[in-house]
């Protein structure tokens, strides 16, 4: 490949490789905490994809705000589903696999519900940005997968920043390396844990608004997350800065084996990288203590 | 003794009544309407097509039931959505068949669906009509490699549209010999079997017509980004880019080339229809696609009054195609005097010049699709479809 030609790549691999950064994120933050692969992070998604939709094209046609109020719609959204469907079993301390399904199940539900209600029809967001590239020389970019990727630093710093300094931020924290001694010391558990999934969802909604803005939404928008979760797993699972890390990588990965190997090798190289990393090294690249997750 | 006796009566008086019940229900199959089935995308990522196809039938059956029925017997769709899973449509035929007992079958429109169906409907011997494109439904042995000798055709399965490779030489012939384009690239998901049959079609044509494929570049179901592959195209410059998949995939390819700023022309496929203007935009400008139809069609007209006054909105892609199919399937009954699927069958086998929207259909009996039918030439200027050319069909097919 012609040097400029492998930059292109990297420029495309980077701009994808932050939506899978915050995906990444959003649900390692719950596997953090709750110690389980939470699939319904798709669902929350989904929701809020259509949700922007509805908000930008027939409320308020303004980019900024539709996205900030996506984002706490999300936001609420993955409150409720923590309360509806994860802590009643939790209360009740049912193993993690019960967890696990519970998710993916909330996942297919959200999925099958819009493909019943609006399958039927295409959902673009409005023209936001008119010129959608950014010409420099030769090289092209995104200006929505720009866009992506500030808005997914700039969340990921917020939420560091609250993660390490402020009150809730450090109860999630302890919450993360023990669910069971905070609540001894006097911390109220159920509310770290709303809050934790209250984050979750905002990055879902960004997520789902951004997805939903540079492609269209349809309702299996979701089913993206995939890509966040094996982003998540060559992370580190729960290590937050590695999902990001992973998350550009995977981006990079995919976009330069397309362009050399073909769209149908590349995934079947890339699993097969993702199982010799972990077996090599199971921590994942952040290098976290391994931890027992369903 | 009497114990026995009893028993043995009993069984005789249960026997007498099931068969006299079975009895009166076949006389009420014979007096009942005609049940007709159909198995549709209701609720997935084709959900558009599933739907826009059943209010098509829908108003078909209305309009023969308003006229009285055929055969003075009304009748009846019996509809099972099939979610763009091949297993569903399976079980949903195989319900059609065997439990509704119905005379034939309005089949999904997507060929994934078709190539699961078309075996077990060679078993069951229930005809289905479709619009699966890809020419192993009808045509179970073809070979892409040599496509003039299709092999046998299923007997129970027809096609009414164009196939892949016949519409894939429209797009092909308009490219070559009115757009004056020599290379040419494309842009597929492998897993859609239409997809893949058209690239297929595409690249056979493009090669027999003595012109340069310069590379023909997939991408995985579910994938939304395809930059990887398109900076690649960019780098070969070709004249034309056939982009042949599903409408989402279709305008996020077109936006993502855009991007990147590609100049060359867009081919596309039929799903370049509405609502692919909606959703991908201006960005489909100046590309070329085949349709069925053309909206500034004056012999249609009377197509987009009678679907706007039912449902309030005009009909798109395979709005069509449900008033077509069914109305095949009614004619076919109607010729055949009988509701028996393999009457129905051979009926339909047998037809020749069936009006249809999108144009008289010859049924070619050797491999159960239509032959010398015409197509629309399409293209888009800014975010609007135009027409670029009413009725065409290649100089070389």
């Amino acid at each position: 490949m012609k040097i400029n030609l492998i930059l292109q790549q990297l420029l495309n691999g980077i701009s994808l490789g932050g939506v899978y950064a915050l995906m990444a994120v959003g649900f390692g933050l719950i596997f953090n905490v709750l110690k389980f692969s939470n699939f319904s992070h798709g669902g929350v998604v989904a929701i809020c994809a259509y949700f922007g939709y509805f908000i930008s094209q027939h409320v308020y046609p303004n980019f900024i705000v539709t996205l900030i109020l996506t984002a706490i719609v999300g936001g609420f959204i993955g409150v409720i589903i923590e309360k509806l469907i994860f802590r009643p079993i939790r209360l009740k301390g049912a193993p993690l696999t019960l967890f696990l399904v519970n998710s993916i199940t909330a996942a297919m539900l959200v999925q099958q519900f819009f493909a019943v209600m609006w399958g039927d029809n295409y959902y673009p967001y409005p023209e936001f940005i008119k010129e959608t590239a950014i010409h420099i020389g030769e090289f092209t970019v995104s200006k929505i997968y720009l866009l992506m990727l500030s808005i997914s630093a700039f969340v990921l710093l917020i939420l560091s920043y609250i993660l390490r300094k402020t009150k809730i931020g450090i109860a999630i924290r302890a919450a993360s390396s023990d669910i069971r001694t905070p609540s001894l010391m006097g911390i109220n558990i159920d509310f770290v844990i709303s809050t934790a999934f209250f984050f979750a969802g905002i990055l879902g909604g960004v997520t789902g608004y951004l997805l939903g803005m540079a492609f269209t939404v349809d309702p299996f928008i979701g089913s993206m997350i995939l890509k966040g979760i094996i982003a998540a797993i060559i992370g580190g699972m729960g290590s937050l800065g590695g999902g990001v890390v992973a998350g550009l990588l995977l981006g990079v990965a995919e976009s330069l084996l397309i362009a050399e190997i073909g769209a149908s090798l590349t995934p079947i190289v890339i699993y097969a990288s993702i199982i010799l990393l972990l077996l090599i090294r199971p921590e994942g690249i952040s290098g976290k203590g391994y931890i027992v997750k369903a | 003794m009497y114990k026995r006796i009893f028993l043995v009566l009993l069984s005789l008086a249960l026997i007498l009544g099931f068969s006299s019940a079975l009895f009166a229900a076949a006389q009420q199959e014979e007096a009942g309407p005609i049940k007709i089935g159909m198995y549709a995308d209701l609720s997935a990522g084709t959900a558009q097509w599933g739907t826009d196809s059943e209010k098509g039938a829908k108003l078909r059956v209305k309009e023969i039931n308003e006229k009285g029925g055929i055969m003075g017997r009304k009748v009846e769709l019996i509809i099972y959505d099939c979610k763009l899973s091949p297993t569903e449509a399976v079980k949903a035929y195989t319900r059609l068949a065997q439990l509704d007992k119905v005379a034939a079958v309005y089949g999904s429109l997507i060929s994934n669906t078709g190539l699961a169906v078309s075996p077990v409907a060679e078993q069951l011997k229930v005809p289905v009509v479709a619009r699966a494109m890809d020419e192993r439904v009808t045509t179970p042995k073809f070979n892409p490699e040599d496509p003039e000798n299709p092999g046998p055709a299923n007997p129970y399965f027809f096609l009414l549209q164009p196939s892949a490779f016949q519409q894939a030489a429209m797009i092909g012939g308009y490219a070559i010999d009115e757009l004056g384009l020599n290379t040419f690239a494309m842009l597929y998901s492998p897993a859609n079997a239409y997809a893949l049959y058209l690239a297929k079609g595409f690249e056979h044509y493009v090669k027999k017509r003595g012109k340069t494929m310069v590379g023909g570049f997939e991408f995985q179901a579910g994938d939304m980004d395809y930059k990887a592959q398109l900076t690649k195209i960019k780098q070969l410059k070709p004249d034309g880019l056939f982009i042949c998949n599903y409408v989402t995939q279709n305008a996020n390819a077109v936006k993502q080339a855009r991007e990147l700023g590609l100049k060359t022309t867009f081919l596309g496929n039929n799903s370049w229809y509405k609502p692919m203007d909606d959703v991908a935009g201006s960005a489909a400008d100046g590309g070329y696609f085949p349709h069925n139809i053309a909206e500034d069609d004056p012999s249609l007209q009377w197509y987009f009054k009678k679907y706007e006054a039912e449902y309030g909105q005009e009909p798109r892609l395979h709005s069509f195609s449900g008033w077509d199919d069914v109305g095949f399937i009614l004619q076919a009954i109607e010729k055949a005097k009988s509701t028996d699927p393999e009457k129905v069958k051979d009926a339909m086998e047998a037809t020749r010049k069936f009006e249809g929207t999108i144009g008289t259909i010859n049924i070619d009996p050797k491999t159960h699709r239509p032959v010398g039918l015409k197509m629309s030439i399409l293209y888009f200027e800014g975010a609007n479809i135009k027409t670029a050319e009413l009725k065409y069909y290649p100089k070389e097919p």
